[in-house]
């Protein structure tokens, strides 16, 4: 079924791109490093296959959850290998900019930015939006919870006692915004931490990732779980008794592209064309095909996958990317010691 | 009389400076210099660009401040716990196989290399699956809360520790249980003394090997990752592992209080260690290398029997039954649908067999496990060679300590110590380019593998007597054929047990392959993740059952093709109690039971040691 | 030690007879083959051989020549440094200073070590060292894969090894389906199957009963003297060596404190050392009364002895000295007969006659023999025989 869907978008974007083709044999003469892609995103590599398959451009893939891939980035700092990276999450990428790492003031030329896309970029241009997803949705199964709660706050209340379950935000870097989505609503880390503190007292539950929370839905050992969308919309495909829903407030999370600043001239055109290629209307389709639930487009004239409910329709919010992600050292540590093994 | 002959001679086969210079260079390379790469990042993060300072205590703080302390109790505690429970059954279970006519000791000894190829997560999981999965115990009428808090707990972390470290435990002990005996037993016994007081005189002389059970299996606990991700993740029950892994897994990454971590580990286990050599400190267990006669097994009767086959089904239940049955279950398991028989469905695993593109990463996979298998054998030979013959020396006791803690450090320490080490600039000025390439990944496959290979080979090679190579090469066979005919043949089965042991881990192994493969390089597991990535346990624990079942099909195929195509030689030496009993241990008991051949205890005695 | 040959004859003439035969035999074979034997036999020397392990000098400066196709016996007790000389030679260790020459070939030496599979020689181990894993004739044929021969021949001259160590129908047998003494006549049909120059043994019966290890002593000389080989062979049992041995070699803490035949070792000891490792039947300690050439009498608390002195030097009347008297030299006198004054503790029957333990003033004698049995508690006599007493100077003694 995958590769059917794959196949299908590779022939729709060899249509749409014939233009691109002529460019790319235009540039056949400047020399073809391979590009290094670390990516978490489901993308890969069907929008890698695509990319090298219009612009002849080799990539090679590293293809492994956000946090192996930040782990190995920054273990590889001495010497870094990788050219192009493809996550959840612009704190990270800011993080990586603060570093140094990052090639600055690159935009995309391809393709129109909605406004939220707009809103997304970086005053620096250190990293490049491609999607968004919502970083706590929560999903339950109705006949066991028949009355979720509309807003995260009410989770404290004792209906609620022992029934809810999240992910690590030192071990899920999705689960951080969530969390810091929430203090921010709350009004700052304050009263966040005296929120958190009290849903612990409430029996929260801590799980290490996604398929974990899950997991443990499934198992019944908890009513709901909190998740990143995209999780909980593929899950609840696989299970239909299960519903998907956004209590105020769902924090917007960002798939972002960042580019490594110290590779190879060479690498970093290619990375730059790889980018640009992701914001052609033949890159949005294939990363449309390749995995649906990817997060919603931000490209004007891209309609997102009928999955997923209009993002105008959903209670969103959008935190401050440099504040909270300076943030996040301490506040997963806070919550380590304060609710995962308080 | 063969005192003239003492540890010392043994040097000339132990070789001189260049070839323990080699072994040296080999197992820096492999183990200690990216271990230590790693862990010096716990005081001076600067030196791999990790932070600005070059000398800090700060990350110490911080990882007392993230709970190191109870983290490192909890560790201690559970590892201390399991180490004992896991004696106690190894103990009985060496003494069922080596000492009573028990029926079905070769089969005790197969089930226990099975308990030591099922990886401990799937252990952990399937209990988990068996105490949470609503409806499955109460359909049973199993269920209570009290079972589910006992199981979900340090309770049940450190008995699922216990249980998985019972192989090594017995390994280390059955050579013992083995040559403690016979006279000495006879003669408790002649001068009156009864069941109890032969313990006692005897129990003092089975210390070293109990010791050293005791000691491996507290550093596989205190670095297992398995128990410590699942139930005691569940349980809210963190472990210093744990820790470590949360420290790697959050954002920014801090290695500097992983390293801290690891730091507490080795520490643990070399306080561990010293706790070992100093109890051993001043006895003599030489008495243990005087010529004695193998110790008489015991006639079991009808009770006998029934009691020793009950204990070892408990065990094997508990061990592999219950969580086999556990992981069985949720993979054929419809959620939401209570426990009944309309609740079982094949789909997990004909959604397996839909997953595309497996074929490549299980090839390749399997390419690693075979050659870095061999020379993880080929290496772990060397090394258990190597402190079999210098085990009273101070090189001998560092190998051991390195050994023992990089058993206790997990996989993704190796896998960051590797990046930080060959992935340097410096290196590929001088033409190195290691990093990012195949070789580079089946090296720290062998590293990882490589010290709980030199322990299960540590005793066998500790029986192969001297004499035996001597012999060969004083008629006229180099070195080489010295081994390969005189030797290797002995050591046949270990060798082939050793070497599916770390095909096993190697091919289903995780962290060292997300971290090293190259780019577009998938080991299996690797794969498997990502096709995971979104489902949930049902087809998780479908895909460990495929995978453990491909495993066991291997080990099936090479113990086949052992039996077809082996010389009749190499295997009457195990086959006696048709299983895979270490040749050398038998060919060594038989000799002491003819001649009192002095090296068959004094193995036993040194690897204990 | 009272079960060894030379102990079991009554009378002092009697028991010299036994190694006096040997020694016979040896000259004649001395006067055969004065040089190097015709299959090869090579001459042993070892020049000035060290070996320390760390602090310990587990030899030192053993230098010693064996002519070929002679037996050496290397004799001393535990920890004396013999089975260092012996693996030294086979190559199993690398000596720490000294040569060895095996022929003209020095295979130990200043930055020399031959490995011992390029030595040409054989060696039969205290502890078999069969390969369980191989059969009898597949261990036998082991050793003759140096010899490039056809697999048949192998075969043959294995089953043929066999055969002479009356193993003929065991071949297909491995190590654990045999006796200790039959795994032991497959090493050394494995140590002989080659026909090497040099042949090693390492305590070859110390691990077998007493009945069989007389049995294979007898078969191990035959064979080797058969083959012509030179041999080596160390044990810590004195009967064994004077029965095997053309020349004996004594070991003490790592030194060679005697080289000579049987004989020589026998009656002419070099030290109390010696004598007290090649048999006593007990030592009597006193004074020295008087010193005529090489004879000595001591006054001692159960009466005056005479023997042989040790020492050389000129040591002073009333040193303190003790007498060390051989068991052939002791036997309970007759009616009237004189003798010192004893009380019998302990009486054997020996089958040749009895064997008595006797309490004297200052000390007691074994080996007493008698033709019939004293009871326990009799006042006896003991007579004491000055050919074989032997006289040593106390070391404190000694100028």
């Amino acid at each position: 079924m995958l590769s059917g869907l794959l196949a299908g978008a590779l022939g729709l974007a060899a249509c749409s791109s014939s233009g691109g083709t002529a460019q790319a044999a235009s540039r056949q003469t400047t020399q073809r490093v391979p590009l290094v892609v670390y990516s978490a995103k489901n993308y890969m590599p069907g929008v890698g296959t695509a990319f090298t398959k219009k612009t002849g451009i080799p990539v090679e893939l590293v293809n492994h959850s956000t946090g192996t891939l930040l782990a190995k980035i920054q273990a590889e700092r001495s010497d870094p290998q990788w050219g192009l990276l493809w996550i959840d999450g612009a704190a990270a990428c800011a993080a990586l900019d603060q570093q140094g790492m990052l090639l600055r003031g690159f935009e995309p030329d391809a393709g129109q930015l909605t406004s939220l896309g707009k809103e997304l970029v970086p005053a620096d241009h250190s990293y490049v939006p491609t999607a968004v997803t919502i970083a706590g949705a929560l999903v339950y199964n109705p006949k066991v919870l028949p009355d979720p709660p509309s807003s995260f706050s009410q989770l404290t209340e004792p209906q609620y006692r022992g029934k809810v379950g999240m992910n690590n935000p030192a071990i899920s870097g999705p689960t951080y915004t969530f969390v810091a989505g929430l203090m921010h609503q709350l009004g700052g880390v304050g009263p966040g931490e005296a929120f958190f503190e009290r849903l612990a007292a409430n029996g929260l539950q801590v799980f290490s990732t996604n398929k974990v929370t899950l997991t443990a839905l499934l198992q019944g050992r908890i009513a709901m779980a909190i998740v990143q969308n995209n999780a909980g919309i593929e899950f609840a495909e696989k299970y239909p008794q299960l519903k998907v829903v956004y209590p105020t407030a769902a924090t917007m999370l960002p798939s972002v592209i960042c580019i490594d600043g110290h590779a190879p001239k060479a690498e970093v055109a290619e990375a730059k064309e790889f980018a640009d290629y992701v914001y052609t209307p033949a890159g949005q389709a294939v990363m449309k095909a390749v995995n649906p639930y990817g997060g919603w487009p931000i490209m004007q004239g891209v309609t997102p996958a009928p999955l997923l409910p209009a993002l105008s329709s959903l209670p969103v919010q959008k935190i401050a990317t440099r504040t909270w992600g300076a943030r996040e050292a301490s506040i997963t540590q806070w919550f380590s010691e304060h609710v995962v093994n308080g | 009389m063969a005192n003239d002959r003492g540890p010392a001679s043994r040097r000339w086969f132990r070789g001189g400076g260049p070839w323990r210079l080699a072994v040296w260079g080999v197992v820096a390379l492999l183990l200690v210099v990216p271990s230590l790469c790693f862990l010096v990042q716990a005081v001076s993060p600067r030196l791999f660009g990790q932070g600005r300072a070059w000398w800090t205590g700060a990350n110490v703080a911080a990882a007392w401040h993230q709970g190191l302390g109870v983290a490192l109790a909890h560790s201690v505690v559970v590892g201390a716990a399991a180490a004992l429970l896991a004696v106690v059954v190894a103990g009985g279970l060496a003494v069922v196989v080596e000492r009573t006519t028990a029926v079905g000791r070769g089969a005790t000894v197969l089930g226990l290399w099975a308990v030591l190829l099922c990886p401990s997560y799937l252990i952990a999981v399937g209990w988990e699956e068996i105490v949470l999965r609503a409806g499955m115990l109460s359909a049973l009428g199993l269920w209570s809360p009290a079972l589910q808090h006992l199981v979900l707990g340090p309770v049940g972390v450190a008995v699922v520790l216990g249980l998985k470290g019972v192989p090594f435990a017995y390994f280390a002990l059955a050579p013992s249980m083995a040559a403690v005996g016979g006279d000495l037993e006879h003669a408790v016994r002649a001068h009156g003394g009864r069941r109890w007081a032969t313990l006692r005189v005897l129990g003092p002389l089975l210390l070293p090997a109990v010791l050293s059970g005791l000691v491996i299996v507290f550093a596989e606990s205190v670095g297992d990752f398995g128990v410590a991700s699942t139930i005691a993740a569940t349980a809210h029950f963190p472990v210093a592992t744990y820790l470590l892994y949360e420290a790697i897994s959050t954002f920014p990454v801090n290695f500097g209080v992983a390293a801290v971590v690891g730091w507490a580990l080795v520490g643990t286990v070399g306080a561990a260690l010293l706790v070992q050599s100093g109890l051993l400190r001043g006895r003599s267990f030489a008495v243990l290398g005087s010529r004695g006669r193998a110790a008489r097994r015991r006639q079991l009767g009808w009770r006998g029997q029934l009691g020793a086959a009950g204990f070892r089904a408990a065990f094997f239940l508990l061990a592999l039954g219950v969580p086999v049955l556990g992981v069985l279950f949720s993979s054929v398991l419809v959620p939401f649908k209570g426990f009944g028989l309309s609740a079982l469905t094949l789909a997990n695993y004909r959604a397996l067999l839909g997953v595309q593109g497996l074929a490549g990463p299980i090839r390749f996979s399997g390419e690693m496990g075979l050659v870095c298998g061999l020379a993880t054998v080929a290496l772990g030979a060397v090394l258990a060679r190597t402190m079999a013959a210098s085990q009273r020396g101070v090189a001998g006791r560092l190998l051991d300590l390195t050994l023992v803690a990089a058993v206790a450090l997990p996989g993704v320490v190796f896998a960051a110590g590797y990046i930080f080490a060959y992935d340097l600039p410096a290196l590929t000025r001088l033409g190195i380019v290691l990093y990012g390439t195949v070789p580079l990944l089946g090296m720290a496959y062998v590293a990882n593998a490589v010290p709980q290979s030199s322990r299960i080979l540590l005793g066998p090679f500790s029986q192969v007597r001297d004499s035996l190579l001597y012999a060969a090469r004083v008629h006229g066979a180099g070195t080489s054929r010295a081994w390969r005919e005189g030797v290797l043949p002995l050591l046949a089965r270990p060798l082939l047990w050793a070497f599916l042991l770390a095909f096993a881990g190697i091919f289903l192994e995780l962290p060292i392959s997300e971290l090293l493969a190259p780019p577009n390089v998938v080991p299996v597991s690797v794969a498997v993740l990502r096709v995971l990535g979104k489902a949930d346990i049902g087809e998780g624990t479908a895909l460990s059952v495929v995978a453990v079942l491909v495993v066991l099909g291997v080990v099936a195929l090479a113990l086949g093709l052992f039996r077809l195509l082996a010389p009749l030689g190499w295997r009457r030496w195990s086959e006696g109690t048709g299983g895979a009993e270490h040749a050398g241990v038998r060919a060594a008991r038989r000799r002491a039971g003819q001649v009192g051949g002095p090296d068959a205890a004094v193995g036993a005695a040194r690897e204990a040691a | 030690m009272t079960k060894t040959l030379t102990q079991r004859w009554p009378l002092p003439g009697r028991a010299l007879a036994a190694p006096a035969a040997v020694a016979d035999a040896a000259s004649d074979q001395r006067g055969e083959n004065p040089g190097r034997q015709a299959d090869g036999a090579p001459r042993v020397a070892v020049d000035g051989l060290c070996k320390t392990y760390g602090a310990v000098e587990a030899v030192s400066d053993v230098s010693l020549v064996v002519e070929p196709g002679r037996f050496l016996v290397l004799l001393g007790p535990s920890g004396s440094g013999k089975s260092t000389v012996l693996r030294c030679i086979a190559g199993i260790e690398v000596p720490s200073g000294g040569s060895i020459r095996l022929g003209g070939t020095m295979v130990d030496g200043p930055g020399i070590h031959l490995p011992p599979e390029r030595r040409d020689l054989a060696m039969v181990f205290q502890d078999y060292a069969l390969w369980p894993h191989l059969s009898a004739e597949q261990n036998v044929a082991f050793a003759l894969k140096r010899r490039s021969l056809e697999r048949a021949e192998r075969r043959r001259l294995a089953r043929e090894a066999l055969e002479r160590v009356g193993l003929g129908d065991k071949a297909a047998r491995f190590p654990g389906e045999l006796s200790g003494g039959e795994q032991q006549r497959v090493a050394l049909a494995r140590a002989l199957v080659a026909r090497t120059g040099l042949v090693l043994f390492d305590e070859p019966l110390s691990n077998l009963d007493a009945d069989l290890r007389e049995q294979l002593r007898i078969d191990i000389g035959a064979l080797v003297r058969d083959q012509r080989a030179t041999a080596i062979y160390i044990t810590h049992d004195q009967a064994e060596a004077f029965a095997l041995a053309d020349v004996v070699g004594v070991l003490e803490r790592g030194r060679l404190v005697q080289f000579g035949t049987p004989e020589e070792i026998y009656r002419a000891p070099a030290s109390a050392f010696v004598a007290r490792f090649t048999g006593l039947a007990g030592e009597l300690a006193g004074t020295l009364a008087d010193v005529r050439g090489e004879q000595a009498v001591v006054q001692t608390a159960a009466g005056a002895l005479t023997g042989r002195l040790l020492a050389s030097g000129r040591p002073g009347r009333g040193a303190s000295a003790e007498v060390l008297v051989r068991p052939s030299a002791v036997r309970l006198a007759g009616e009237g007969e004189p003798g010192l004054d004893g009380e019998v503790l302990d009486g054997a029957f020996r089958g040749w006659g009895y064997e008595h333990v006797v309490a004297l003033a200052g000390g007691r004698l074994r080996n007493v023999a008698a033709p019939a049995r004293v009871p326990v508690g009799r006042r006896v006599r003991v007579q004491v025989d000055p050919a074989g007493c032997l006289v040593a100077l106390r070391p404190a003694e000694r100028r």
